[in-house]
């Protein structure tokens, strides 16, 4: 009777552990583990893949600590790192240095902790003047000192060379010119996938030149092309299902596929309403306007942000001719400031723009990095119904030595008020901080 | 009165009747457990033996003392009653709670001790019900957050078997997590 027991409960482990494709070893190591009694349990002695799930569970940094608890814990920890996973967790802030000087040190601000993380010589390989354009699946698209794009994941260290930028995308100016002005050169770049465990980034979009044109170069192309058609006057791109949404100044969305050698643009949509503008203390002279195209889990939103040109200690927004009205020798200093946010969904059947009052649970990150959205409910540590924002105005970063990358913050839609995310003494941030959700892989 | 008082007892009955199907579970100490089919193919491995004609008398679960057993079998029937007729169980782990209703159950459900916490992700994983391997996973993970390595270590009472040189090398691998 018990050997019978036995024999039948020996076919039905064969079956199941065959059924969930475990190896015998694994099969046997797991089975063994637990088979004596509860009282000789050991954290330390959880299989493998067991110890992986969890790890897939516990934030970026606090794996890093996790491999250092014991050796079976480190191999636990490296072997799911080696698979393919996506990992999600609320973007962390890159910034420059605080110390007067130092120009290697890059800072890491973890909204979860709200603890800075400092990296020395994090771009030391691209030269002092790298510039980054772009940020998606915890990649950096940067130019380096000569204006070369490159893309690379500051925690693996890991770069991956792009092809030169043609130079008839910069003509008349010769190459050594154009590695002086590449700070405004491109708005932004996106991947179309993480090339962490592949080496493939799919394809790689670009928003450059005076015209905001967009130009492509998928994996293993030996330069960049540009796009067809019209080909100008592009606000944002994101990438969503393999595909490319590209928003122009108009707030019309076109998308395209890039199933063939050259992409094709396969809908247009052009809502038949326009964003009104701000009105109020925000006249239209004295500020910019930019759009951001960003994917909910549900719907398309058109952001508008509207930053007053100068702005002055009170927040008012001011003109330039206000610089120079107090007595002071010196002209005041009045940097630019975001001073409001304005989200609207956009309805693809009815191409509408409807304005939107509340994100609900959603949390937008915009700015230099692919536009992005979390829930609020998957992360505690951000305020719901906010949009997290960057510096990204190129242009006016050398402008003044005493400000440039300062513009960023929290947006509530609540209350439409902006409140710092990190406090500092700083005003000027070179470069320009960033979002970048941490890839470790 | 009475025949419509008996009516409403028969109907009762009925739909008990339709659900009735049960399987005996047997632990590792040799307590069996009566519970309905369905409740217990919230476990994909029991579903399999089920399906596969396995399931005679009992099914032996070798690697599931009876302590755990009846933990599991409550989080089952929790969650299959919570999803309805519907199957699978679909409520999966997930800490939004405007999804999940069954989230305070399943935060008070956990709250075990660590040996017994050890206990139930074996034997989710073995019996193969992602829904509280995911719990159960996630309970863990939340126990590492924030800590030191030398505070993980005390939490979960594991011995560093690194030499001191060994340990150096891996914090240098990431100094700056460590600062």
């Amino acid at each position: 009777m018990g050997e019978s027991f036995r024999k039948r409960r020996k076919i039905l482990g064969e079956r199941l552990r065959k059924r969930r494709k475990i190896s015998s070893k694994a099969w046997k190591a797991e089975t063994e583990a637990k088979y004596s009694s509860s009282s000789s349990y050991s954290w330390s002695d959880l299989p493998a893949e067991l110890l992986g799930l969890i790890l897939r569970k516990v934030p970026f940094v606090d794996t890093i600590r996790c491999k250092a608890v014991c050796s079976s814990w480190r191999s636990a920890a490296t072997q799911s790192q080696a698979q393919s996973h996506s990992i999600q967790s609320t973007p962390w802030l890159m910034l420059p240095s605080d110390q007067e000087g130092d120009f290697t040190t890059s800072r890491f601000f973890n909204l979860a902790e709200k603890k800075v993380y400092k990296i020395k010589d994090v771009f030391g390989a691209f030269g002092d003047d790298v510039w980054c354009v772009g940020s998606c699946h915890g990649w950096l698209v940067m130019l380096d000192d000569e204006a070369n794009p490159v893309i690379f994941n500051p925690f693996s260290r890991v770069h991956i060379q792009l092809p030169l930028i043609p130079v008839e995308f910069f003509k008349p100016i010769g190459r050594s010119k154009f590695a002086q002005i590449k700070k405004d050169f491109v708005s932004k770049a996106i991947l179309f996938a993480d090339p962490s465990h592949s080496n493939n980034f799919g394809v790689v979009v670009m928003i450059y030149g005076t015209l905001s044109s967009l130009a492509f170069c998928k994996q293993g192309d030996t330069t960049w092309t540009n796009f067809v058609g019209e080909n100008r006057g592009y606000y944002d791109i994101i990438c969503h299902d393999n595909r490319l949404y590209a928003l122009r100044y108009n707030c019309s969305v076109e998308v395209w596929e890039f199933q063939s050698a050259l992409p094709t643009k396969i809908l247009s949509i052009e809502p038949t309403t326009t964003l009104k503008h701000v009105d109020g203390n925000l006249p239209r002279d004295k500020v910019s306007t930019q759009l951001y195209l960003v994917k909910t889990s549900s719907d398309f939103l058109i952001i508008q942000r509207t930053i007053g040109n100068f702005v002055n200690a009170e927040g008012d927004v001011v003109d330039e001719s206000y610089l120079l009205s107090s007595s002071d020798t010196q002209p005041l200093v009045c940097p630019y400031r975001t001073k409001l946010f304005c989200v609207y969904k956009l309805d693809l059947g009815k191409k509408l723009l409807v304005k939107v009052e509340s994100l609900k649970d959603q949390v937008v990150f915009l700015g230099g990095n692919q536009s992005m959205s979390l829930s609020s409910h998957d992360f505690s540590e951000c305020v719901s119904n906010s949009i997290y924002f960057t510096d990204d105005r190129w242009s006016e970063m050398d402008v003044d030595y005493l400000y440039g990358g300062h513009d960023f913050g929290l947006f509530n839609l609540d209350d439409e008020e902006i409140r710092p995310i990190y406090h500092s003494d700083l005003e000027k941030f070179d470069p320009p901080p960033f979002w970048i959700t941490p890839n470790p892989w | 009165m009475a025949s419509s008082s008996t009516s409403v007892v028969v109907s009762n009955k009925e739909k008990e009747n339709k659900n009735t199907k049960k399987v005996t579970l047997k632990s590792s100490d040799g307590e069996s457990f009566e519970v309905d089919e369905s409740v217990a193919m919230e476990s994909q491995t029991i579903k399999h033996i089920i399906e596969d004609g396995c399931a005679n008398n009992e099914i032996p679960l070798p690697n599931v003392t009876s302590g755990i057993l009846s933990r599991v079998i409550e989080y089952c029937k929790k969650h299959k009653e919570a999803a309805g007729e519907s199957e699978p169980s679909v409520t999966s782990y997930t800490s939004n709670s405007t999804t999940n209703p069954l989230t305070e159950w399943d935060t008070e459900f956990v709250k075990v001790d660590q040996n017994t916490l050890f206990d139930l992700i074996l034997a989710a994983n073995y019996l193969d019900i992602k829904g509280l391997l995911d719990l159960t996973c996630k309970t863990v993970a939340d126990m590492m957050k924030g800590k030191t390595p030398q505070e993980i270590r005390e939490t979960f009472h594991i011995k560093n078997d690194y030499t001191p040189e060994e340990e150096a090398e891996v914090r240098k691998e990431n100094q700056w997590a460590f600062e």
